[in-house]
């Protein structure tokens, strides 16, 4: 029979896990090592709080799913709705707009923190997740854009995802070529439903198939363009032609990028964008077929023009193979065990050379198996000994 | 390194095909398409679950139909087949469905019992309690229309319902509508039509388009007039 106490603590709302070990220090390390790049870039880190005041209902979004996602509860000191936070950016925007409204711009911030959302999408079942990232404010030109792939590129390559492949999307092309066509709401309503699915039996059936070279129009970046600059109507022209500056400039940068990154467009990609107005990317890690980062040009609420990236926590522990389910239990090769024997001092000259220093408590019988069942691929018996490799 | 990533890292590619009605109905095609999968993989009496073909690394799966969709929702599978009643029902971000195949068409519809029906109208539903297989397309259905719909979540024999007294009405597929009249059931409402489609993983999508599109573009060929 289960210990039904146990499982009264133990069990954790769907969507939220500890994270043990390998998989907490990676996050710890994710969130350092990007930080330390975007400051390294000149973005300032600031703090959003976790929740905020949210008594109008949220706008439903544009694709008609009507899904709200921020925790929302009545705060017992104003009687006032709150919200947890569901994204960093939209606060980040909201800060750029009022508190430092009279800061210089172009404003460069970064932050980390965790979010929270109700509705986790079935693959990436984590309702509460690690949020990176940075945005530039005050700037959406092509050079503003070129540096937030260039520095989102560096912080994953920093952070061990080492080959990448960049996709290349404008987030309300296909809404400029459907308000060409003048179609009823039903129509409208279905194309996009058909765009989000690549569902070319029914993008077909509307408007004579006017849509479908948007299905055609992805892969390899500098193909995708000449192609689309062909198939596709005038109105399109502004953006295609900012796409393809805009690959010439990064295709210019290779230096820049991590080796043998890809890149790729996909025209009918309106996912994730749901803010963006403009140029957007995706960040996918081949190695790993997972994606780990996204972010493009937007407008902050008091029409600023922006742009930024973020990356999730979650995801980059797949790419890096730190699976959620996997425990490793392997002894950490840069711990070493201290009889009780040995100074503290001793300790801490070996902690300055950068050892992790597990000092025993009491005497066991035999140090070295103590220093095996503790996970520590060395051990040290006195403080005239060196650390030794079990 | 786990052998998740392991697994993930082989070069193959995984296509998905539902067992059963769906297979048989899927068989023409891809013979014809020249994939040639080993003939175990329409003898549902092989018990293997995974089978080789003759294009070089593509590697076929036989799993229930709602299995499919997710297998290839997770990646697990990076291209497969799956009915628009599975993909409405999960309705997985994740999948792009580009083709319909046009096979094994069939609807999905309201059925309520005989003697239900005779006394029933369904416009002063405002609650309503239905045995079905898939749930989540059933209660947005109904809730489009003002309707709340409670449901008894079945994995089969879904036709029982109404005569055992789980519910009155079920949401099911209807082909030639001969199952619903040998248990005394008369469809009152359709829900959508059903019918094929060639399903892909959106990540694999992006990243191997080049093993993809050709892959595609056989069941284009084949499909185009349908």
């Amino acid at each position: 029979m289960q210990d039904s106490r146990l499982s009264d603590s133990a069990l954790l709302p769907s969507g939220f896990a500890d994270l043990l070990r390998r998989q907490a220090s990676t996050e710890f390390t994710l969130r350092t090592t990007i930080l330390s790049r975007c400051a390294a870039w000149g973005y300032a880190l600031v703090r959003p709080p976790l929740c905020e005041f949210a008594d109008k209902p949220p706008s439903p979004p544009e694709d008609g799913s009507a899904e709200v996602s921020a925790f929302r509860f009545l705060d017992p000191v104003s009687h006032r709705i709150l919200a947890l936070r569901e994204d960093m950016t939209p606060q980040v925007a909201r800060l750029a707009d009022s508190r430092l409204k009279q800061a210089p711009r172009p404003l460069r911030l970064c932050y980390a923190g965790e979010v929270l959302r109700t509705n986790a999408r079935q693959i990436d079942h984590e309702r509460q997740r690690l949020q990176i990232g940075a945005e530039l404010i005050g700037d959406d030109s092509l050079a503003a854009q070129v540096e937030i792939i260039l520095l989102t590129s560096e912080c994953l390559a920093a952070a061990g995802v080492k080959t990448l492949s960049v996709d290349l999307a404008w987030s309300r092309l296909s809404h400029l070529w459907l308000d060409s066509l003048s179609l009823s709401p039903a129509e409208e309503a279905n194309a996009r439903t058909a765009l989000a699915a690549r569902d070319e039996a029914t993008l077909g059936q509307i408007a004579k198939g006017a849509l479908l070279p948007l299905l055609q129009a992805a892969g390899t970046a500098r193909e995708v363009l000449a192609q689309a600059q062909a198939a596709f109507p005038k109105v399109l022209a502004e953006p295609l032609a900012a796409l393809e500056q805009l690959v010439a400039r990064l295709e210019g940068e290779s230096d820049s990028l991590p080796p043998e990154t890809r890149l790729t467009a996909d025209l009918a990609e309106s996912r994730d964008f749901s803010y963006q107005t403009g140029p957007a990317f995706s960040i996918f890690a081949p190695a790993a077929r997972t994606e780990v980062g996204r972010g493009g040009v937007y407008r902050t609420a008091q029409g600023e023009a922006a742009c930024g990236f973020s990356v999730y926590g979650h995801q980059l522990r797949r790419a890096l193979g730190v699976q959620d389910e996997v425990q490793t239990l392997e002894a950490n090769p840069n711990a070493v065990y201290a009889a009780a024997a040995v100074s503290f001092a001793r300790c801490a000259e070996l902690r300055a050379e950068g050892w992790s220093v597990v000092r025993g408590l009491d005497k066991p019988p035999d140090p070295v198996a103590e220093a095996k069942r503790l996970n520590c691929a060395h051990y040290l018996l006195s403080d005239k000994d060196k650390p030794r490799p079990l | 390194m786990s052998v998740f990533l392991q697994a993930q890292e082989q070069n193959r590619l995984v296509f998905a095909v539902p067992r059963g009605r769906i297979l048989r109905a899927l068989r023409p095609a891809l013979e014809s398409l020249g994939f040639a999968p080993e003939s175990g993989l329409f003898d549902e009496s092989d018990r293997r679950l995974q089978f080789n073909s003759e294009v070089a690394g593509l590697t076929f799966v036989r799993v229930r139909s709602f299995d499919a969709a997710t297998f290839v929702a997770f990646g697990g599978a990076q291209i497969g087949v799956a009915g628009t009643d599975v993909l409405d029902e999960f309705r997985y971000p994740e999948i792009y469905a580009p083709l319909d195949l046009g096979l094994a068409r069939c609807r999905m519809a309201v059925a309520e019992s005989r003697e239900t029906a005779s006394q029933d109208d369904p416009a002063s539903w405002s609650q309503v309690r239905i045995a079905t297989k898939y749930p989540r397309l059933t209660r947005r259905h109904f809730a489009a229309r003002g309707v709340q719909a409670e449901c008894i979540p079945l994995s089969g024999a879904v036709e029982l319902a109404p005569a055992l007294g789980l519910a009155r009405r079920i949401v099911d597929l209807v082909d030639s509508g001969a199952t619903l009249a040998a248990n005394d059931l008369v469809e009152v409402e359709q829900i959508r039509e059903v019918s094929l489609r060639l399903i892909v993983n959106r990540t694999a999508f992006k990243l191997r388009q080049a093993e993809l599109l050709p892959l595609i573009d056989r069941f284009r060929q084949e499909f185009a007039s349908s």
